[in-house]
């Protein structure tokens, strides 16, 4: 027998008190002398057998009156099923859990996660006050996303419910952490699992686990469902309230009640590590590296003196060895922390931090912000592949080489000063000879003056560019106009064999034009546009570029020379780095896959320009190999949820993988999981760890979910430890704590029916019900007995009758 | 001038310590209160004469029959008819019960003293007789004014005790008063209900005229116990504990069957039955001491 209020059941002592009062009245007797003993004693003989069963009766149901009083106070909790045998009625509870990162929200009352779980310990645990049996399902939003992610090939969610409806429905036996489950008299066992659980580290909707859930509620037609939403309720989850309102209307209405339980009451302050990025440099080691430090105030009031703690990380070192107990198995070192003294709400504000690391090695920089009320988008972390030197592969037009000069001669200065990186030059033949592999050696490409490619070279760069790789390409003075007339011909068409159909020049060239030179003009020739190779000049309030003289230049054809998201040529954008000062584009940035092509339509010479010999191009030199070579720079930070993969070489390690993950919302002890890496290719080993893979045990998918630094340990061929990190952070969406307003919530979802309530009503709401329906049948129980008693007492002539 | 009723409440009778005091005032004031009474006034008139006798008192010869006929004649008067009036008093145990002014034997008493006043104002003769499960104490009939004092003080000095035993007693007073009188029975009749029946009986068999005053006290008649309490028997040796509201109502019904079997039997005995509440004014008991007498006279 369990009572919600255990402590009331003491109570259950008062039931002896009715016959602790009769005993007291026997003993608390008067003597009287009497004379009419006779007529006494002849009542006594008629009665006394009816009398004492009278008496017994009335004391019985006294205790009884006293026990089911009890029991209404202490609200007893009954496994009994006669109830429901009588009514016959199956009452389906779906509770879709939102276990995103948002839902680690604190507040007095511990996290909104844990108010959620104690609602749903409120429905099991009432649900057995209530007539019928009950049935219970629960299922995670992160589980879900996941699920539907790895249904739909990892492709975002779909706006297409009822195409998907068929091929997610199966997944719920996998996916929910408990499905049409009876609830027991005593649900502590059955919601253990789910008790168990923590927030996740993901950005996940409800819409996923709404489909996931639809076929169930279409299949059941004879049950009564109810369908429970606990959620946080941000503005950032209604913001394809559209999308919601169609996954919501493909739940059946007849039988179907919808309930969204808030499980966050009001919203709080709240900061937010937006990012923790490299910037777009040469990072190589022994090189000095500016991280990026974003922080936005996601409350409503400004916030002072926030300190940012920062943490680097280094791996350079031979001898270490995986440490489960430990943050890092790396060499942990405080950096001096990132003061910001004032940040206005909703603002966003970056600091720069500047790390270096000796050695080559996957080193690790972390920012942590101070404790607020939402602590997952407290830290973020990046993650630094260093190599010893940044190699950089100029191509060169002329065999001598002179038009490499320049940039040589800007990159690699010689001396003291370490630019980090190491300059190889080599005539165009070499991109047609080599293979892709020997190019990808290389973090950029820069080419200068050549006047055709062959087509496998052509070939190659592109793949190269649409894989990461980044190139630079510069016209020479010797170039004809026949050579840009087969620029136009063969580099604007898309490449026959390459998957990417983006072409890697999205302009044609006329050719060669003067700049004209404007008498009294103060305008500089070359003005720097917002892009990061001229991210240093920023803010002066002088253009740096005013010595700069641009003599000739490229004019393309207009046609192609549209603006970027038009949509008229989606596939190739591009945008302007630097405009000359007529208005015409100087250097242009085209993205082609996942890499970048600059264009300069100049050459550095004499007769075209002098800025190589201005002290800007240095500048915009190294930012410009440092930018190009970002985009095939591994993860530097993902968001949490995002597959992890490491390809390694079959020569140089062996296949075993293991991955020390940490803990789920940073507390607990770290995992470490075994992969056994897959061959790809004849040379080349992948090992993966994500949710399309099929690595659904609770503890990889427990990884999946989490956000922190990911520590994948190697093993080379001789025998040493290689380590390799991947970062993934909680999406700083999941720090905007606004919440959407019930009006907001009842314009989008027109049409739904549903119900509203707080975690807190519910658990108060439903215990009430509960205890209003069990307490409505002793209550009822209770004033029969009553009545009972007092038609006892009254038959059993304890009350004076009227005197005649 | 105060309600001369006020005089018959047993509350103020028992702020009256003497026997004789208490019956003058419940008879006087009893007697003030009735105007024209039906029941008294023409005792001492004359009826006829008849002839003088030997032996007869001289102080009633009429003269002015004998100046005028010269013959003796003796005046004939009402109070030549005079009424013998026997008070049998329940002295047993049961009759000292009584939570109220008076118990049931006190109540008796008085009823006794005044009615002992009452007759012997009349100028009848009075009897007292006090018995339990024998007879106590007995005093003959006398009309003299002394006698009075001898029956309040026997009614003082007596003491409940002992059980009741009606059919011996009864027995006993038939030899003791062979005469026919008017028979006044004060009791609670609390014993063996066939020999009160059959005692009543035997009485009513010599020829007596009965009036039978059946004194109860209010808790008897109307048990009015709530708490548990243990009963002890005042004549009996039995005792209960029990809580008293549930064997009330089996009590009340016992007790009224007796009730209607005494009145029942003296209906046929044609015996006058008074049920005499020991809270309720004495005036009920003289009024029908005054109609019994009344009977009694005519039929003499």
């Amino acid at each position: 027998m369990q009572f919600v209020f255990q402590p009331l059941a003491w109570g259950f002592l008062l039931v002896l008190l009715p016959l602790l009062i009769h005993l007291i009245n026997l003993v608390r007797q008067r003597r009287t002398q009497w004379a009419a003993m006779e007529f006494l004693m002849e009542s006594y003989r008629k009665l006394r057998r009816w009398v004492w069963l009278k008496q017994a009766l009335l004391i019985a149901s006294r205790m009884l009156a006293v026990a089911i009083a009890v029991a209404m106070l202490a609200q007893w909790v009954s496994g009994s099923r006669w109830l429901a045998m009588i009514s016959q009625s199956t009452t389906h509870h779906y509770v879709i859990l939102d276990d995103s990162a948002s839902m680690s929200d604190t507040s007095s009352k511990g996290t909104a996660y844990q108010s959620a779980l104690s609602a749903v310990q409120s429905i099991a645990t009432n649900a057995n006050t209530q007539d019928g049996s009950h049935l219970l399902t629960v299922i995670r939003a992160s589980r879900a996303s996941l699920a539907s992610a790895k249904s739909k090939g990892g492709k975002p969610s779909s706006p297409d419910v009822d195409a998907s409806k068929t091929a997610i429905a199966p997944q719920a036996d996998t996916i929910a952490e408990l499905l049409s489950r009876t609830i027991p008299a005593d649900p502590t066992s059955l919601l253990s699992k789910i008790n168990s659980t923590t927030p996740s580290s993901l950005d996940s909707g409800l819409g996923d686990s709404i489909e996931l859930i639809s076929p169930l509620l279409q299949q059941a037609t004879s049950e009564k469902a109810i369908v429970y939403l606990m959620s946080d309720f941000r503005t950032k989850d209604w913001s394809n309230p559209a999308l919601l309102k169609q996954q919501l209307q493909s739940i059946p209405n007849a039988s179907v009640e919808l309930q969204l339980i808030d499980c966050v009451p009001e919203r709080h302050e709240n900061l937010t590590l937006v990012s923790v990025l490299p910037q777009q440099e040469v990072l190589a080691a022994g090189v000095p590296a500016m991280i990026n430090i974003a922080v936005r105030n996601n409350g409503i009031a400004p916030v002072r003196n926030v300190t940012v703690r920062v943490n680097s990380v280094d791996y350079g070192s031979r001898q270490l060895e995986p440490m489960p107990t430990a943050p890092f198995s790396g060499l942990l070192t405080e950096l001096p922390p990132v003061l910001i003294d004032r940040i206005e709400p909703g603002e966003l504000i970056t600091r720069h931090v500047q790390v270096l690391f000796p050695k080559s090695g996957s080193h690790v920089v972390e920012a942590i912000l101070p404790p607020d009320s939402l602590n997952a988008d407290n830290s973020a972390r990046c993650i630094l592949d260093l190599q010893d030197g940044l190699r950089v592969l100029l191509i060169d037009g002329d065999s001598a080489g002179k038009h490499s000069f320049f940039f040589e001669s800007a990159l690699n200065p010689g001396g003291n000063a370490k630019t980090g990186l190491v300059m190889s030059r080599e005539g165009a033949e070499f991109l047609r000879d080599s293979d892709l592999a020997a190019i990808q050696y290389y973090a950029c490409i820069i080419m200068q003056a050549v006047p055709s490619l062959d087509p496998r070279a052509l070939e190659n760069l592109h793949k190269y560019v649409s894989q990461g790789g980044g190139l630079a390409v510069f016209f020479g003075e010797q170039m004809s106009m026949a050579d840009y007339l087969r620029y136009n011909l063969i580099w604007t068409k898309p490449i026959a064999a390459a998957e990417n159909t983006t072409p890697l020049v999205p302009f044609t060239i006329k050719g060669p034009v003067d700049l004209a030179q404007v008498a009294g003009d103060t305008k500089p020739d070359l003005i720097a546009d917002n892009h990061p190779i001229f991210e240093p000049f920023f803010g002066l309030s002088n253009s740096p570029f005013s010595r700069v003289r641009i003599r000739r230049y490229l004019e393309l054809d207009k046609e192609l020379g549209e603006a970027p998201g038009n949509g008229k040529n989606i596939g190739s954008r591009w945008k302007q780095v630097a405009t000359l000062r007529n208005g015409q584009p100087l250097i242009l940035d085209h993205s082609i896959g996942q890499g970048r092509v600059l264009f300069g339509l100049t050459a550095f010479d004499r007769q075209w320009t002098d800025w190589a010999q201005d002290p800007t191009f240095v500048v915009a030199a190294l930012k410009m190999v440092g930018y190009l070579s970002s985009f095939r720079a591994p993860d530097a930070a993902r968001f949490a949820g995002t597959p992890m993969r490491w390809d390694f070489s079959s020569q140089e390690m062996l296949p075993e993988v293991q991955v020390l993950c940490p803990p789920p919302s940073g507390i607990g002890a770290k995992a470490l999981l075994s992969l056994n890496a897959s061959p790809a290719g004849e040379t080349a080993f992948q090992a993966s760890l994500n949710a399309q893979a099929n690595q659904d045990t609770d503890e990889s998918i427990r990884a999946i979910m989490s956000a922190g630094n990911f520590e994948w340990w190697g093993t080379s061929i001789q025998g040493e430890r290689i380590v390799k990190n991947m970062a993934r952070n909680v999406p700083p969406v999941e720090g905007e704590t606004e919440k959407i307003a019930l009006i907001d919530l009842n314009r989008t979802l027109n049409g739904v029916k549903f119900t509203y309530k707080s975690s807190e009503s519910l658990g108060a709401n439903t215990a009430l019900a509960g205890f209003a329906n069990r307490n409505m049948l002793l209550m009822a129980l209770l004033l029969a007995l009553l009545l009972f008693e007092q038609w006892l007492a009254w038959s059993a002539s304890y009350h004076l009758p009227v005197r005649r | 001038m105060p309600d001369s009723k006020e005089y018959l409440h047993p509350e103020a009778i028992r702020r009256i310590a003497s026997m004789e005091l208490r019956a003058r005032n419940i008879v006087e004031g009893f007697l003030s209160g009735m105007h024209r009474s039906p029941y008294f006034g023409q005792s001492v008139e004359f009826v006829q004469h008849r002839q003088y006798v030997p032996g007869d008192d001289l102080r009633h010869i009429d003269w002015k029959v004998w100046g005028r006929q010269d013959r003796l004649y003796i005046k004939q008067y009402e109070e030549d008819t005079s009424l013998r009036c026997t008070l049998l008093l329940d002295g047993s145990a049961s009759m000292s019960y009584g939570r109220g002014s008076l118990n049931k034997f006190d109540y008796a008493a008085t009823i006794c003293a005044c009615l002992a006043y009452l007759t012997l104002r009349q100028q009848d003769a009075v009897g007292l007789t006090v018995f339990d499960q024998k007879i106590q104490s007995r005093l003959p009939w006398r009309s003299s004014r002394s006698h009075l004092q001898s029956i309040f003080r026997s009614l003082q000095q007596t003491t409940p005790k002992d059980k009741t035993n009606l059919t011996k007693v009864f027995r006993e007073i038939n030899e003791t008063y062979p005469k026919r009188s008017l028979m006044v029975i004060a009791s609670d009749f609390l014993g063996s209900e066939a020999e009160t029946l059959k005692g009543l009986s035997a009485l009513k068999r010599s020829g007596h005229d009965i009036l039978v005053f059946h004194i109860m006290d209010d808790d008897e008649l109307d048990f009015p116990f709530n708490d548990p309490t243990r009963f002890e028997g005042m004549e009996t040796p039995d005792a209960l504990t029990c809580n008293p509201r549930a064997l009330r109502e089996g009590y009340l019904e016992s007790l009224q069957r007796f009730l209607d079997r005494v009145r029942h039997a003296c209906a046929s005995y044609q015996i006058d039955y008074q049920l005499i509440r020991t809270s309720r004014h004495m005036d009920a008991a003289l009024t029908a001491y005054l109609t019994s007498r009344m009977a009694h006279m005519r039929k003499k």
